[in-house]
């Protein structure tokens, strides 16, 4: 269901921003939604997430910056990582991808307990969506841009 | 004597008598007054009618010779060549305005003036007691001098060496003056200097104090200097007293903060600290019939700089700092590691407290009546510049590879400013025949100001917070506060009083009942857990009553005297969060103190003996813990041989052990035990 979801939002963020004005993603944009981490064969709904999506200035590579997520309820932490992906695209359209590498903190220090695997995603303007293996829990992030950061 | 207040008064013979040598051994002798001897120098913790607190500002005021005293840690002086010491009980806040909340301590020291005289004093005793005094008067000047050394009473068995050695010694000049028939004066310069260990504290386990033994230093040092300068002049419709002092401390504490024998964390305090008073007092020559008027302006400025690191050693950066984080830290997560043999947090603060007022007091004889109005508009404000940091090394443990440094800086300021209206009504009746009735409703309050030793708590938790910001992850339940929550605001008691005296030939007897209702009371306490300071807090609201009464009676050779103070101190409102103390006692104040003395003067023999009562004192907030009422005995006898007098001191002679002082830091108890047995022989010599 959760991936029929992601398939669906992945179709209405191309139809809806093809058209858009250009976009500079190199200022950092954020977006915000739902993180959804399968366990145990459930799944687990982060809400309100705030990830942001900051283009490098050659546009290959961008860090993906989620904030304060947990991976399972029961957990007493939240993290805050950042996901260094590479890119593939032009304008305001873009692919990306990651595959067996380390998130780091928002201070550069790997976080070596979440290696991530098989990540792809897209961002398109008004929305961000993108899959992932946190380590070995599968997870999938789907929102819209925020105008105004809190 | 101040209208509508009872007045303590104690000669230089009966502080010689009672073996009064320092502000602590007023203890008891003074009803209601409860000056603990503990810790060191610094520590003049006193505690009046139930209010009272070991930190920052004290809830009296000290005026030695009219020259408030202002830094609390310069109260514990020891008394040389003083005149008399007078306890103005209850709020003085109309007349003396700050920290006058519970009363006034006003120390007269011997004036020159009365001829020549060169004296000298010296005395020995148990724990290697030594004091030596010199005092010479010659025409306008008087010149004292003192020095006291001791073994100290406690050892500190892990270091198997005496806790707490003092060494001190004090100057004085003072100069009286008369310049015209106008104007006199009067300058007073005083310094002391000691170097001296302390902080006797042993910890508290099942029910028993074990004894003293802790590995890194406690040893205080200070150098505490008055030069005050009083004009009086006498003009022809008015008298106008200008009274100005600089005073300045230097001091540095450093202390074993753990109290344990293991290496958990040291803690040094230096302050440099300079301050200006300036009072002009304002009186019309003429004598009205029916108005008496006083009006005064009062100011003062201090600064102060106070460096206070903590060094966490490693068994605490082990038990306080991971232990502690780790508990927080989830498994999955990983381990806190920080590799450092020693973490410095290091504190700087500069002070800057200044106060303004303008007050005036208005008497109205009327027959056998007095009928006394005051006001006093006070405005005190403060600044504080803090700059907190710390460096270390660390690694989680799971998550990291490899170790990495991280540094904490917090700076910033702290400001605040308020006024207090402190008014006063009185009323008194002198028709009975030696006798004076009164009744007042006073006023009184003390300053508020910033708590600068729970910056290093402040820091642990933010590096602990910062340190896994660092890495990204945020720990549920985290409680952090800063610097903005350090501030403690002013405590203002409204003093409700009624009372008599009386005196006739060798007999006086004084009694005084009293109500005292308290906002935003300052109270020490020890925020929960495992935390290592301790702080400030405005307690709700708080009230005490009770009674103090005091008797002396002289006949011939015989010289009787009794002091007894009661108070039921408690909590209206107070909760600290975890638990609301409504109807508890107040900690720290004993509900009595007791003083009995007698004695007999023959003509070249003196023999007296004397007791004093205190407690119980409950020690802690809850209550669960306290010292029952316990009694010290002690006795002077001495023969006079021309100009020669020769003495012996005991005090404590039943050896009571009983406990002076509480408190906890990472969750355990400590306690100081009161000094045990003691005597010393002296010999004082009129030289001329």
């Amino acid at each position: 269901m959760k991936k029929f979801i992601y398939l669906l939002s992945l179709l209405g963020l191309v139809c809806c921003t093809k058209d858009s004005a250009p976009i500079d993603y190199s200022v950092g944009l954020h977006y915000k939604g739902s993180v959804w981490v399968e366990y145990n064969g459930g799944s687990y709904e982060n809400k309100d997430i705030e990830v942001s999506f900051t283009l490098s200035e050659d546009g290959k590579t961008a860090d993906i910056r989620m904030n304060r997520i947990r991976f399972v309820p029961q957990m007493p932490v939240t993290v805050t990582t950042v996901l260094p992906v590479t890119v593939v695209g032009s304008g305001n359209n873009y692919t990306f991808t990651a595959d067996n590498v380390y998130p780091h903190s928002p201070t550069g220090v790997e976080q070596q307990k979440y290696r991530i695997n098989k990540l792809s995603g897209m961002v398109t303007g008004n929305m961000l969506s993108f899959s992932l293996y946190f380590g070995d829990y599968p997870t999938t992030f789907t929102g819209s841009r925020q105008t105004t950061v809190q | 004597m101040p209208a509508g207040a009872s007045v303590t008064a104690v000669s230089a013979r009966q502080l010689q008598q009672y073996g009064v040598n320092n502000p602590k051994d007023l203890q008891a002798l003074v009803p209601g007054i409860h000056l603990p001897d503990y810790g060191a120098s610094l520590t003049s913790s006193i505690y009046v009618r139930g209010f009272g607190s070991r930190m920052e500002n004290p809830v009296i005021g000290l005026y030695i010779d009219d020259f408030p005293i202002l830094d609390k840690n310069s109260y514990d002086l020891d008394y040389l060549d003083i005149a008399s010491v007078k306890f103005l009980h209850g709020p003085q806040g109309t007349a003396y305005g700050r920290n006058a909340l519970q009363g006034v301590l006003s120390v007269r020291t011997e004036a020159p003036g009365g001829g020549e005289r060169l004296r000298a004093q010296l005395e020995y005793g148990l724990a290697h007691h030594v004091r030596a005094q010199l005092s010479w008067h010659h025409g306008e000047h008087a010149f004292s001098m003192g020095y006291r050394h001791s073994r100290g009473w406690f050892k500190n068995e892990y270091k198997d060496a005496w806790a707490d050695p003092y060494n001190g010694g004090q100057l004085r000049w003072r100069w009286d003056r008369q310049l015209s028939e106008r104007w006199r004066m009067s300058n007073l310069l005083q310094a002391g200097l000691s170097a001296e260990g302390g902080f006797a504290y042993g910890l508290w386990e099942n029910g028993v104090r074990q004894p003293v033994s802790y590995n890194d230093e406690g040893s205080y040092r200070r150098l505490t200097v008055l030069e005050g300068f009083k004009l009086h002049y006498e003009g022809e419709k008015v008298r106008i007293d200008g009274i100005a002092s600089l005073q300045f401390l230097a001091d540095r504490m450093r202390m074993d903060q753990d109290y344990t024998p293991r290496s958990i964390f040291t803690l040094q305090q230096k302050q440099r600290s300079p301050a200006h008073t300036l009072e002009v007092i304002v009186r019309p020559r003429r004598q009205y019939k029916h108005w008496k008027p006083v009006s005064g302006v009062f100011a003062f400025f201090k600064y102060n700089r106070m460096e206070a690191p903590v060094l966490f050693k490693r068994d605490g950066i082990q038990s306080l700092i991971l232990d502690n984080a780790n508990r927080g830290i989830p498994e999955s997560i990983g381990t806190l590691d920080i590799p450092d043999n020693e973490l410095l947090v290091g504190s700087d603060f500069d002070i800057f407290t200044w106060n303004a007022a303008l007050y005036h007091e208005s008497h109205f004889p009327l027959g056998n009546w007095q009928f006394t109005a005051g006001l006093r508009v006070d405005y005190e404000g403060a600044f504080m510049r803090y700059n907190s940091t710390a460096t270390l090394h660390y690694q989680l443990i799971g998550m990291m590879s490899a170790v990495r440094p991280f540094t904490d800086r917090y700076s910033g300021t702290l400001s605040h400013g308020v006024p207090v209206i402190l008014p006063k009504l009185a009323v008194e009746y002198s028709g009975f025949p030696n006798t004076r009735i009164y009744t007042s409703a006073t006023k009184g309050y003390r300053a508020g100001g910033f708590n600068t030793q729970i910056f290093s708590d402040i820091l642990q938790n933010r590096l602990m917070n910062g340190m896994m910001a660092d890495l990204g992850v945020h720990l549920d339940g985290g409680t952090s506060f800063g610097a903005d929550r350090t501030e403690y605001q002013p405590e203002e008691a409204w003093n409700f009083e009624a009372g008599f005296s009386y005196r006739k030939g060798g007999f006086s007897a004084a009694a005084n009942a009293f109500y005292i209702t308290a906002l935003r009371q300052q109270l020490t306490v020890f925020p929960p857990g495992m935390s290592t300071g301790r702080m400030m807090t405005n307690a709700g609201k708080s009230r005490s009553y009770g009674v103090e009464a005091q008797v002396r009676y002289s006949k011939g050779g015989f010289v009787g005297h009794a002091a007894w103070g009661w108070n039921d101190a408690r909590f209206v409102s107070f909760s600290d969060g975890n638990a609301d103390y409504a109807g508890k006692r107040i900690p720290y104040s004993p509900a009595h103190t007791l003083f009995a003395a007698a004695g007999y003067n023959w003509s070249k023999v003196s023999l007296q003996a004397h007791m004093r009562g205190t407690g119980p004192i409950a020690w802690n907030e809850e209550n669960t813990l306290t010292e029952p009422f316990y009694v010290t005995l002690g006795a002077r006898a001495s023969v006079t041989i021309g100009r020669v007098l020769l003495y012996l001191e005991g005090e404590n002679l039943t050896n009571t052990r009983y406990r002076a002082f509480y408190f906890k830091s990472m969750g355990r108890e400590f306690f100081q035990l009161g000094k045990p047995l003691s005597f010393k022989a002296g010999i004082q010599i009129n030289i001329i």
